[in-house]
């Protein structure tokens, strides 16, 4: 049996698991469902970092009856690790504008929070990644969710087959999380959008760099299980410049030219797989999280802004996740 | 830089004798391990240093390790080796740090295969890790995957008390680990967090991960891995942006006596730039390294 085809049966068989877990006991509790009759995705067009982003984050936002006046905002971008000439952290640019636009919305305050998940020299990354700057500028707080103070929390799903896990307190005590990440294949769960992100948010001081205790209770049943215990309120991806190839670090940059925005994460991450030329259906996690957490079917999403057809790019994958492109 | 340093230091240890990550958060046991290394590199400090290990020993547990804090109960590692560390040099070995040995005996482990990968491996693809499955080491949590940093931290503290635990087990144990650490080793030097090759892949080392395995190695400084590794080091450190980082190329440098003097102020320079985001455990480093600088390194076996 070569390789490809292994892996092609393992996803079969782990979707096969996905659709049979319909008859068995739910793995979540009633509270986690949120899943809405149907799901909006907004997709704007931006051909670069130097756009009016604010602008930008500003006419998604209002697609939404979310309500942001008073509120205590926590921004979760994905920052990793920062090398020159990649594409692997949410665009410090793109940070700055939504920081901006929630302020502008009446945020009663804005913080930007991020776990690592390799490294422990956070303090590097908010150098060398250009975010300091937009901190500065914006006086907005940053907090290193690796050390953050933590609460153990029940957890809203049993997938991996815990009942609880640590979570920031930040996190906890935020009342919009708002996930920021860069659209990316990932070499291991297919493609990294707002509900891998959640991964940052887990304290590294409890699980580890890179958080291997998740890893090692799957990566697919770990971020449904965080998810549905905190699940973003709002997603902004940063797609205006991609990653294909061998993400999450090491791929090559892909430019697609949009921000695709959302209050459903299921529904949104759907869509940017599509936009990557993709079949969500074929992720493990999605196909998990829509079960309960959001809409996956193209049928329940309705479409705002740049129509998908227009702005689909298919991305290179590695050969392990080739069967995503049927 | 100094005496802001002490200062910090000194005003943010919490009532309970304690240090969190950063100014008015709860005690953690990072923290606090390295506040008390920083205190006890300096002169006056007995109260502050009685109170920390008062905290110290007041959650070790039973088995000898430490939990990373206070709402934790599971003993980790990484944290019992630096907790043990701090012990260790503010009041030499005594019956805290040999718990605490021997509970690093006892976590030390091999990385367990699941069916799935050693069937992919037995019908030919290989091991994707190219890593020696057979060694072991320590993870950041029990029953996961052997990392290079919990591994190096463990090593050093061990490579302090190996006196006192029963010698067969320790002895098996920093052999392997080292050799496990050797066998992580960057294409070219230096050390990644965790393997140096995934997926066909090189990955690249880190200055912090690689200044860990060299202080936790520096029993071979002339073994060609040692040498190579610590010329990436020099190189590395001289663009590196994180202080916390740095700090420990400094040190690391500083054992194997390279030139490092021009890093100190690198180090000051990011200190009057960030302040070190408020780190406590950074500010802590940055006294270690102001020790070093003035002839005192805890990181050296003989020092420590």
């Amino acid at each position: 049996m070569h390789r490809r085809e292994f892996l092609k049966s393992a996803a079969a068989l782990g979707l096969a698991s996905a659709a049979s877990s319909c008859s068995r006991p739910k793995l979540w509790k009633a509270a986690a469902y949120r899943k809405a009759p149907q799901s909006q995705v907004v997709i704007l067009r931006a051909g670069s970092y130097d756009v009016d982003l604010v602008s930008l984050i500003i006419d998604g936002l209002k697609s939404y009856s979310l309500v942001v006046k008073g509120k205590r905002v926590l921004l979760k971008p994905n920052l990793v690790e920062y090398e020159r000439d990649t594409v692997i952290n949410t665009h410090p640019a793109l940070i700055g504008a939504a920081i901006e636009a929630f302020r502008r919305q009446g945020a009663a305050e804005v913080v930007v929070a991020e776990g690592p998940g390799h490294r422990r020299d956070t303090d590097g990354l908010l150098l060398s990644s250009g975010l300091l700057p937009h901190l500065k500028a914006t006086g907005t707080e940053f907090v290193d969710l690796n050390l953050d103070e933590t609460q153990c929390i029940s957890l809203s799903s049993r997938y991996m087959g815990v009942d609880s896990l640590f979570f920031p307190a930040s996190v906890l005590r935020c009342d919009l999380l708002v996930s920021m990440p860069k659209i990316k294949t990932h070499h291991w769960a297919g493609m990294t959008l707002s509900l891998k992100n959640l991964f940052g948010i887990m304290p590294g001081v409890h699980y580890g760099w890179p958080k291997n205790f998740l890893h090692w209770r799957g990566i697919h049943e770990s971020i449904v299980d965080i998810s549905s215990t905190v699940c973003p309120h709002f997603v902004i991806a940063d797609g205006v410049v991609c990653m294909e190839g061998n993400g999450p670090i090491q791929g090559k940059a892909k430019r697609c030219g949009v921000l695709v925005m959302g209050d459903d994460p299921v529904a949104v991450d759907a869509t940017c797989v599509r936009i990557a030329g993709l079949n969500p259906e074929k992720i493990n996690y999605l196909q998990m999280a829509s079960q309960f957490l959001g809409n996956l079917e193209e049928s329940r999403i309705q479409q705002i802004g740049e129509p998908l057809s227009r702005v689909m790019s298919p991305f290179e994958v590695i050969e392990a996740f080739e069967y995503l492109k049927s | 830089m100094q005496e802001d340093l002490l200062k910090s230091l000194t005003v943010n240890q919490n009532p309970d004798g304690g240090w969190g990550y950063f100014t008015g958060k709860r005690s953690a046991l990072e923290p606090t391990a390295f506040s008390l290394l920083a205190l006890g590199c300096t002169p006056n400090n007995h109260s502050a240093i009685d109170k920390g290990i008062g905290f110290l020993k007041l959650f070790q547990g039973g088995t000898g390790g430490w939990p990373v804090n206070l709402v934790s109960r599971e003993p980790a590692a990484w944290v019992t080796a630096l907790a043990g560390t701090a012990i260790q040099e503010c009041e030499g070995e005594n019956q805290q740090t040999q718990q605490a040995a021997q509970f690093l005996v006892d976590s030390f482990s091999r990385m367990k295969v699941d069916w799935l990968t050693r069937l992919r491996e037995r019908i030919g693809w290989g091991n994707s890790l190219n890593v020696d499955r057979r060694l072991g080491g320590w993870g950041w949590n029990p029953e996961t995957a052997k990392w290079v940093e919990p591994t190096c931290l463990s090593l050093f503290f061990l490579n302090l008390v190996k006196g006192a635990v029963r010698r067969p087990a320790l002895t098996g144990c920093l052999a392997e680990g080292e050799r496990m650490v050797y066998d992580r080793m960057c294409r070219g030097g230096g050390w990644n967090y965790g393997n140096a090759h995934v997926l066909g892949e090189d990955l690249r080392p880190y200055p912090l991960t690689t200044a860990l395995a060299l202080i936790a190695l520096q029993k071979y400084p002339s073994r060609p891995e040692n040498q190579q590794s610590l010329h990436y080091l020099g190189a590395a450190a001289e663009q590196e942006s994180s202080a916390l980082a740095l700090c420990f190329a400094i040190l690391c440098l500083d054992l194997y006596q390279q030139e490092w003097r021009s890093l100190l102020t690198r180090l000051e320079n990011l200190y009057h730039e960030t302040g070190f985001f408020g780190d406590l455990r950074t500010k802590a480093l940055a006294l270690l390294v102001i020790s070093a600088s003035q002839g005192r390194n805890v990181f050296q076996y003989a020092s420590a």
